[in-house]
This record gives structure tokens, C-alpha cells and sequence, in this order.
């Protein structure tokens, strides 16, 4: 729930305004596609974390204790990275969804200095703020694709024909590479009580957030049509805009916008969280207690120096964003499963032969 | 201890708008007295005469009538130029003490000059302002201009009641089907080619219910190619526009014949299917199938209406929208112009044909030999 939530900010502002270029009107499918890849990587992340009890510690079995380290320090720094980006995404988003020339620094203040106030206390807390997030943002979604979907025009989105499978497999890389930052989940893994069933529940999610990419890509594309979705920045919100019953409520994108700050705080708290606890497995447990304020105060300067404007923060999560996601979602867990899976025979083997070797008078 | 820091911080907050950052105090949320603001409902952009580049923008708020001891507020209509619509609606806020809010701007009005230069500037920037809103309708004002529509306006109520009856007029048919910023911006987008409702101004006549000089009423669509206008349908053009769009139900048609009352026709459903044919992967033509139903909502000079009536009036129907459809087909081949999307609608009927269509519609259509068929039928009375 809590990485459902936390992806759906940087969803709509990829989903469709960048597979549409490559797409077209076939954009839509990238959901669809989407569900292999990110069902690997669910699989490789949840085998790691039943075996080791969470990322920060599988990596360390797999690969040990030093070279383990230097791979959670690689993915500390790309957390902290992202949340400067996400960071400084959302004081733009925020920005620009109002009337006034403020300054960025003070939305960016606020949202962190909530997110580390709730960085500083347990996952559990967190966790159940945001189910609340959740329950809110996935109404606000509902309504807004019910009343884009009911007045679509088929054209925009249809016809789709075989011819279209290669764009489309193309276009799949940007939902995958933009949302495999979800892999920061896994160093959580080691707060999760196991509960028999957790492997169906977590392909339920799996389906069920392709399915949101799918019908959010399809909502959004036949409203705006692929063309006009392709110059806006985040059309999800221009779609918003137009949801309403006359005579009943209109005009409800400024509540879309504000309430769409919540997922803003579960991707940066689920950052912050997975800051904590890598920094607990590389640095030892005292610094995990003093990673979530050290983690606010590099993101609020980082967000304001690496990015002193709205196109530099733009171009990095365009360009550089997805495709660093996609190398530590993908081939860096793969490394360790095959390492740790690799490992584990040798111990099998070893004690079958030490076994033999006691049955046989050898060893 | 935990609450004497949280009591720190907060007060730390409290206090920061009197540390000078406005910045800071910018960000926080505003209001206006609604007394003090005028909502202005229509806006209309011109050239300005005799300075090419530079725009006129007028706008209108609608009339406010009075209730108990508040009083009314007629219709507050404001004009500036500049080079861009953002600095001259800038201006306008300096014309008085009120604070002019763009943000209920309902219909935004496109002058015929300004539409021949291009509308895709004026909606690239509806598309990135926070105030105005591509959900609004647009107009394109044939022979005229947009600030003289809501000027003569402001003594009859006010532009923007005027152009919201007209939106729901269209849904009786007599006026042009309206279109939304947003509908043509992705139209513009997709092909260059777009159908504007146009409207025009006329001088007002006993008993029809204008209070002033002039009154605006409908005149068409406008086509546009390449961003900017290129023609305009007329009525007979209109009607096919409608009728291939499925914009028709509702409208009447009249029929008259030497042995036939005076009967007047309501359309009440419009069916239009189109194929593409291709030889050897090339495309070949377009055959156009429209069925158009209609039940009979007037009967005058007889009791009813008889088999024989019933199918001459089938016939004319499906002549007079044979005709309607030729001229809008016409139309759009000569101009080159695929308003209507039968591009995108042809590829919807014929999908293992998409890549073809793509690659061959635009440089074909012109030439395109189109066969139409239309029936019609008096379903009934």
C-alpha cells in the first residue's frame, strides 16, 4: 500500500506525457506490458528479502559484508538524489498549480519537515498514515478517470493493431524505468511480518497497480488525444480539470492537485525510511536514528542547489531518473539473487559431501 | 521535553511572515471580497487595428441582478492592447479598483482577422494559464469582430448569458454544435485541421428578444487549416458538418410539396460509417454511408400523413443530406482540409490498415474519390 501510493506522483507526471511520443495513441498498452517486468523485479525483491529479512542485509549475504556496504552506500546516494528531484518536482507542481510567484524553498520546507517528523518515528506509523493517503488518493483517482472515461473519444485511443507491439514495447521502458524506484522498498522488508498469503497479495497489487497504469494511460489519452498529452506537463491534471456535473461541482483540479501531495509524502517518507535503514546496516544502528534529519536537510539543499530551476529538474527526471532506476531495480538484484542462490548450493553441496564423507568413513 | 521543541517550532513558523520574506507570505493562500471582484464570463481577442502583432482584448462579466437590498451590476466590459494576451489582461487590471478574474471565463471569442492569422498562440497560452481554462467554448466571428460582439452586448444582459443560451441552443440545433478549447487544440494537434462554430452579428429585429442595436446569432462552422482559418461551411456545409460529426439530432428540416402538407422534420438519430478501399496496398477511396432517422414534428394542411408522404419525404431526406454531406466533403477536398478527421475515423473502421493510413491520408485525401450513400427514414410522428 504504502509503495502503491508513493508511485502514483511520479505515475501521472510520466504517464502518458512521455509514452505517447514513442506510442502514440497505443500508449495505453504500456500498462499492460509493464506487468512482466515489474512482476520480476517484485519476485526478485521479495526472494531476497524472505531469505535475508530485507535489501540492505540481502546484499550483504550476497555479495559480503564490504562489497555488500559499497552497494547499499550506491543506493543510499541514488535515494537521496531522487528524493532532491521528487522534492523539488513537487514545489514546482505546487508552483505552478497556484496563482502567485512564490518561492519553491517554502513548499519544500513544509512537505519535508513533515516527512521528517514522521521520518524520525516507526515504520508502523507511517505506514498506517498512509492507508489514510491511500483510501484519499485512490477516490480522487477513481473519480477523475470515471468522468474522463464516460466522456472519451474513442478515436484518440483506438485504433491499436499489431503494427503497434514494437512503439509500444519501447514506450513500456518509461512506466518501468519511472516506477521501478519502488525498489526501495525492499530495504524495508525487514519490518514486514511475514503472513502466509503474502505472495498472492503482493501479485494482487501488482495486477492491480498495472491495471491503474493502463486505465490512467487510457482515461487521460482519450480525453487529450496523443498529441495535445505530449505537450502537456502533466496532463492527469489538465484531465482533472474537466471533472464535474454542471449545476452539481465543477472546477475540482485545485483539490486534485492539493490532495495529489500525499502521495508526494509517501514517496518521500518511503525514501527517508529506506535512507534509515540502509544507513543502519552500513553505519550501525545509532546512525540509523540520525539519518532521517541528515536526509531532510541534504534533500532540502540538495533540491534547491542541484536544481535552481523547473527545466534542469525536469530534464533529470526525463532523461537520467528512469534509466538509473531501472539499474538498481533490475541487474543489481538479479546479481545478488543469482550470487546468493549460487552460494546456497555450494552449502548444499558442501554439507551433502561432508555428510557422505561421514557415511563413507571420509571427513 | 519533545513538547517544548514542537512548541519552538511552531512558534518559529508563526513568526516567520514578520521576518521580512515576502516570498515566504506569497505562498500562503489569498482571497479577494467577491464584492470586489469582477468574474468576467467571455473574452475576445482581435487585431488590433492598423498595428499587426499587437492583439485587442475585450472582456465581459454577465449581469448581476439585484437581490433584496443589494443592488444590480450591469454587465462591466473592458478592452486593452498589447503585444500578448497575458499583458493585456495585465492591463485591465489596472483599470479600476476591482480585481478582473479571468478564471470564469466560460466563452473566449476569436475575431476573423486574428483567426486568419492563427489560433494556436491564443491556445497555447488558455493551455498554460492557471486563470483561463481550456474547457472553455470558443467562437470564431464571421465578418467581424470579437470586441464588437461584447460591447453591443453589455446592454442586453451581457455576452457571456447571450453565448451560454446559444451553447444550449445547439442541443435544439439551431445553432452551430460548440467546441471546447481543449477539443480544438488536440484536433489542431493532430492534423492541423479543425471546425470552429462561428457566429456573427446582425442587427436586431422586432420579436427577437434583443434589447439592443445588434444581436449575435449562429453562422456555421469555421474551418480551419494549419492552425488558422481557411473557409467558412455555410449552412448547407453545416448541416453535412453535423451530420457526419453526429451533431445533427434535433435539428429541423423543412419539406414542402404540391400535394404534400408543409412538414417540418425533426432528426432524432444520425448513423454515418465509413470504409476505406485499397488496391495493392494503396489507397483507392472512401465510401461514405450515412442512414438518417427523423420523426415528423409538424403537419401542416393535413390530418396525417400518408405511405406515399411518408416516402417522398424519406427521399428528400436522404437528398438533402446527400447534398449537406457532398458540400462538406467538397469542402474539405478543396481546401485540403480534413476537418472532419475522416482520417482518424477510417482507421477506427478498418484497423488492419492503420499503417497505410497513416502514411497515405494526408498527401491522398485531396484527390481521394469518396462514394456516399444516404438513406432516410421517417421513423415516426
Amino acid at each position: 500500500m504504502i509503495l502503491f501510493t508513493a508511485l502514483l506522483s511520479p505515475a501521472v507526471r510520466a504517464l502518458p506525457g512521455w509514452t505517447v511520443g514513442t506510442a502514440g495513441e497505443s500508449a495505453w498498452l504500456t500498462g499492460i506490458l509493464a506487468f512482466p517486468p515489474f512482476l520480476l523485479l517484485g519476485w526478485m525483491v521479495f526472494s531476497l528479502c524472505r531469505r535475508s529479512g530485507g535489501l540492505a542485509q540481502a546484499y550483504q549475504d550476497a555479495f559480503g559484508p564490504l562489497a555488500g556496504k559499497v552497494v547499499i552506500v550506491i543506493y543510499l546516494s541514488w535515494a537521496l538524489f531522487l528524493l532532491c528531484a521528487e522534492g523539488r518536482l513537487y514545489a514546482e507542481r505546487m508552483l505552478s498549480a497556484g496563482y502567485r510567484s512564490a518561492a519553491p524553498w517554502v513548499f519544500l520546507l513544509v512537505l519535508l519537515g513533515v516527512v521528517l517528523w514522521m521520518g524520525r518515528r516507526k515504520l508502523g506509523a507511517f505506514a498506517r498514515a498512509a492507508e489514510i493517503c491511500y483510501l484519499v488518493l485512490a477516490l480522487t483517482l477513481g473519480l477523475v478517470l470515471l468522468f474522463s472515461i464516460l466522456d472519451m473519444s474513442p478515436e484518440h485511443v483506438l485504433p491499436v493493431w499489431i503494427t503497434d507491439v514494437p512503439a509500444v514495447t519501447a514506450a513500456t521502458l518509461v512506466p518501468v524505468g519511472v516506477l521501478s524506484c519502488g525498489v526501495f522498498g525492499g530495504f524495508l522488508g525487514g519490518n514486514v511480518t511475514r503472513r502466509s498469503g503474502d505472495a498472492e497479495r503482493g501479485l494482487l497489487w501488482l495486477l492491480a497497480g498495472c491495471g491503474v497504469l493502463t486505465l490512467l494511460q487510457f482515461g487521460v489519452l482519450g480525453q487529450l488525444g496523443p498529441a495535445l498529452c505530449g505537450r502537456m506537463d502533466i496532463p492527469f491534471f489538465e484531465v482533472a480539470r474537466g471533472v464535474g456535473v454542471d449545476g452539481a461541482f465543477q472546477r475540482v483540479e485545485s483539490v486534485v492537485v492539493a490532495l495529489w501531495v500525499l502521495s508526494d509524502f509517501a514517496m518521500l517518507g518511503l525514501l527517508v525510511f529506506a535512507i534509515r535503514k540502509g544507513a543502519g546496516a552500513v553505519l550501525g544502528p545509532r546512525w540509523e536514528h540520525w539519518a532521517a534529519p541528515v536526509a531532510v536537510i541534504v534533500a532540502f539543499l540538495g533540491g534547491l542547489t542541484l536544481f535552481p530551476d523547473d527545466f534542469s529538474v525536469e530534464k533529470v527526471s526525463s532523461a537520467w531518473v528512469p534509466w538509473g532506476n531501472l539499474i538498481l531495480a533490475f541487474p543489481v538484484p538479479a546479481l545478488a539473487l543469482i550470487v546468493t542462490n549460487v552460494k546456497g548450493r555450494k552449502k548444499t553441496d558442501t554439507s551433502c559431501g561432508e555428510k557422505r564423507g561421514k557415511d563413507t568413513g571420509y571427513g | 521535553m519533545r513538547v517544548k521543541k514542537s512548541a519552538v517550532l511552531l512558534l518559529c513558523a508563526a513568526l516567520l511572515p514578520l521576518s521580512g520574506c515576502s516570498r515566504a507570505e506569497a505562498a500562503l493562500p489569498y482571497a479577494h471580497e467577491i464584492e470586489d471582484t469582477v468574474l468576467m464570463g467571455a473574452l475576445g481577442v482581435d487585431l488590433k487595428e492598423g498595428a499587426p502583432g499587437r492583439v485587442a482584448v475585450t472582456v465581459s462579466s454577465g449581469g448581476r441582478s439585484g437581490a433584496g437590498d443589494s443592488p444590480g451590476q450591469s454587465p462591466v466590459v473592458l478592452s486593452a492592447q498589447a503585444e500578448t494576451v497575458s499583458a493585456a489582461c495585465a492591463e485591465m487590471q489596472t483599470f479600476g479598483s476591482d480585481f478582473v478574474f479571468f478564471g470564469d471565463v466560460e466563452h473566449v471569442l476569436v475575431g476573423e482577422e486574428q483567426a486568419l492569422t492563427g489560433v494556436m498562440s491564443l491556445l497555447g497560452h488558455m493551455a498554460r494559464d492557471p486563470e483561463l481554462r481550456l474547457e472553455a467554448r470558443l467562437w470564431v466571428i464571421k465578418d467581424g469582430r470579437a470586441g464588437d460582439i461584447l460591447f453591443d452586448a453589455a446592454s442586453d444582459g451581457g455576452a457571456p448569458d447571450r453565448l451560454t443560451a446559444l451553447e444550449t441552443d445547439a442541443e435544439l440545433a439551431a445553432s452551430p454544435a460548440p467546441r471546447t478549447a481543449r477539443e480544438v487544440l488536440s484536433d489542431l494537434l493532430d492534423n492541423g485541421c479543425a471546425l470552429l462554430p462561428a457566429l456573427e452579428r446582425r442587427p436586431a429585429r422586432t420579436g427577437d428578444g434583443a434589447e439592443g442595436e445588434y444581436t449575435v446569432a449562429g453562422a456555421g462552422y469555421a474551418i480551419l487549416r494549419n492552425g488558422a482559418l481557411a473557409g467558412w461551411t455555410g449552412e448547407e456545409g453545416a448541416l453535412g458538418a453535423d451530420l457526419l460529426t453526429g451533431d445533427a439530432p434535433g435539428r429541423i428540416l423543412e419539406f414542402a410539396a404540391p400535394s404534400l402538407a408543409q412538414t417540418a422534420l425533426r432528426l432524432t438519430e444520425v448513423k454515418t460509417e465509413l470504409t476505406p478501399s485499397f488496391t495493392d496496398g494503396v489507397l483507392a477511396g472512401l465510401a461514405v454511408t450515412c442512414r438518417i432517422e427523423a420523426q415528423v414534428a409538424e403537419l401542416r394542411g393535413a390530418d396525417g400523413l400518408s405511405e406515399e408522404g411518408r416516402i417522398w419525404l424519406e427521399e428528400r431526406l436522404a437528398q438533402t443530406g446527400e447534398a449537406a454531406i457532398h458540400t462538406a466533403l467538397d469542402l474539405a477536398q478543396t481546401l485540403d482540409a480534413d476537418y472532419l478527421h475522416l482520417g482518424r475515423k477510417a482507421a477506427l473502421a478498418a484497423p488492419w490498415r492503420k499503417a497505410e493510413l497513416e502514411t497515405q491520408w494526408k498527401a491522398g485525401f485531396a484527390a481521394l474519390p469518396i462514394s456516399l450513400t444516404v438513406t432516410g427514414q421517417v421513423a415516426r410522428m
